[in-house]
């Protein structure tokens, strides 16, 4: 029986409450000061249907509601117990200091979208090469003047992440880490921003578990 | 589906389109963030593999294929 990986928590957090996907029950396998939140699971694989992504979601955001968690990304299969042990003290530095940046703050998403379209249309069929790419380079000069606009959420957040025209219709998409105590005082900047901006629309998502800042470029 | 609670939608009469917290808010987060495991992972839909690789490789997130 392998085992699905939801988070990795702090290991005062005791055991976890609460089932998983497809209903089963959670567990934790503990290593150090780290334990990783588990069910068992069949095989390597998971099907993400939305139903799924919306239970592990749940399931994550239940287990922030009760500490800090690093979220595990979804599909994390290992094959047994002991190969999250070795997962835990092979990270382990990493893990205890992202952890330790996430407690006591939750990720806001924020989208900036057009909210009459794009202001450079990228219609690839019916141009030339050079026009395309000179029609896309001014999308993303257009999205990096929103980006600019959008600086002053980045003074109330621990962190963030971005990305520029990750889709033509959104020049911008943004997480931030932000303590739970300031996320009133972020969204509400973030309504002045969206009154002051005519371009574009912005628009909130959360408060989410810290998926943007579980791995990659330190938090 | 459930989804998280909107905290914020644009209130200022000027949105012509309020959307709510999308599948592509959750897929973002949920199958481009969060950590990275040594294993094996095998994202399938509707029976076919898609993704079949060392999860240190894993998926590219859409955002990031976008940044380059």
């Amino acid at each position: 029986m392998s085992l699905l990986v939801y988070g990795i928590v702090e290991a005062t957090s005791g055991e976890p409450r609460g089932v998983g996907l497809d209903g089963r029950s959670l567990h934790a396998v503990a290593e150090g000061p780290l334990a990783a939140v588990v069910s068992n699971h069949l095989g390597d694989r998971v099907e993400p249907t939305p139903d799924a992504l919306s239970a592990y979601e749940q399931t994550v955001r239940r287990l922030m509601e009760r500490g800090a968690v690093l979220p595990a990304r979804f599909g994390s299969v290992l094959e047994d117990a002991s190969a999250v042990l070795e997962l835990l003290r092979r990270r382990r530095k990493d893990l205890v200091a992202r952890l330790q940046r996430v407690r006591g703050a939750v990720e806001i998403g924020l989208r900036a979208s057009w909210r009459d379209g794009p202001p450079t249309p990228l219609e690839a069929r019916s141009q030339s090469g050079t026009s395309y790419l000179r029609d896309r380079l001014e999308l993303r000069q257009s999205a990096r003047r929103v980006a600019t606009e959008l600086e002053p959420l980045g003074a109330l957040a621990r962190s963030s992440r971005r990305a520029i025209v990750p889709r033509p219709d959104l020049p911008v998409l943004d997480s931030y880490l932000v303590d739970s105590g300031r996320v009133s005082e972020f969204v509400a900047l973030v309504e002045q921003l969206d009154d002051r901006l005519d371009e574009v629309e912005l628009v909130c998502t959360g408060p989410w578990p810290p998926y943007s800042f579980a791995d990659g470029a330190p938090v | 589906m459930s989804a998280p609670r909107t905290l914020y939608a644009s209130t200022s009469g000027r949105t012509s389109r309020a959307e709510p917290i999308t599948l592509v808010d959750l897929i973002d987060r949920v199958l481009s963030g969060g950590v990275v495991v040594h294993g094996h992972v095998t994202l399938a839909v509707a029976e076919i593999d898609l993704i079949d690789v060392d999860i240190a490789l894993l998926v590219a997130a859409t955002a990031k294929l976008a940044e380059r």
